[in-house]
């Protein structure tokens, strides 16, 4: 009877730990790039196994995204862009930042960046 | 019967200590990535993967391995490199010209006194991706 309860209450903690390791979202903070250049969000799996994310970019007062891209799916090592929207001068309009859902933290990163020419600003989200 | 409620104290603090001791013991080597660079939107420069060692370290030097990835999840350049104390090492550069590097991967003993971080170069341009 003792190890059934063993086996219980491990079964009870790894419950906990899985569930831990569930769906998460992550933002990046906020930038505010000057006008000309190429912002996106960008997902990469570090992980063994194949998951599926989703990315959303945000500009500093618009209430809804600029850009989604959902359905993303990423084998192991892989990465994945987000689209592209152009800087501009208009801080309604301009993309600040990104929020990512992926199926964990632990083996899932997510950036916004900026390229402008050769100049490249890369934002992390936690 | 006894009903699994009556679990007693002493079975699940060893339950905890087994579930502790089995993720410490897990935690002994650590992998750190970069967050996602957009190499495919670089055509000049170069980009490597750097580690530092802000602890002790051996005689011959303590192995860390660093890997740079493409978006394709496609090894660019693979490095085992020694950290002394209080040392930093690069990886191998990747030439952006012809390649597209997406993230650093570095596996190392710990990630306390250990990081890892991807470096991109062009000309007087500098950035730096840290690694989680």
């Amino acid at each position: 009877m003792k190890r059934i309860r063993f086996f219980f209450a491990l079964a009870l903690v790894a419950g906990f730990a899985a569930t831990a390791d569930a769906v998460v979202t992550i933002r990046t903070a906020p930038g505010n790039p000057s006008p000309g250049g190429l912002s996106q969000c960008l997902v990469t799996n570090g992980g063994a196994a194949p998951g599926t994310a989703s990315l959303a970019l945000f500009s500093f007062t618009a209430d809804k995204p600029l850009a989604t891209d959902s359905g993303l799916v990423l084998g192991p090592n892989q990465s994945s862009f987000g689209s592209t929207i152009v800087t501009t001068n208009d801080i309604d309009t301009n993309p600040s930042w990104c929020e990512c859902t992926v199926p964990d933290k632990a083996n899932f990163r997510c950036s916004y960046v900026v390229v402008s020419g050769a100049n490249v600003t890369v934002v992390p989200a936690q | 019967m006894k009903s699994f409620a009556t679990l007693n104290v002493q079975t699940l603090a060893l339950v905890v200590a087994v579930v502790l001791a089995s993720a410490t013991f897990a935690s002994a080597a650590v992998t750190l990535r970069t967050f996602p660079f957009p190499g495919s939107e670089l055509f000049s420069g170069s980009v490597a993967c750097a580690v530092r060692n802000g602890g002790t370290g051996t005689p011959d030097g303590i192995s860390v391995k660093v890997n740079v990835f493409d978006s394709d999840g496609t090894v660019l350049a693979s490095d085992q490199l020694f950290m002394q104390a209080n040392d930093a090492d690069l990886g191998t550069a990747v030439d952006l010209r012809t390649v597209s590097p997406a993230m650093c991967e570095c596996t190392m003993p710990n990630d306390t006194l250990f990081t890892c971080s991807l470096i991109y170069t062009n000309g007087p341009i500098h950035a730096v991706v840290p690694s989680q």
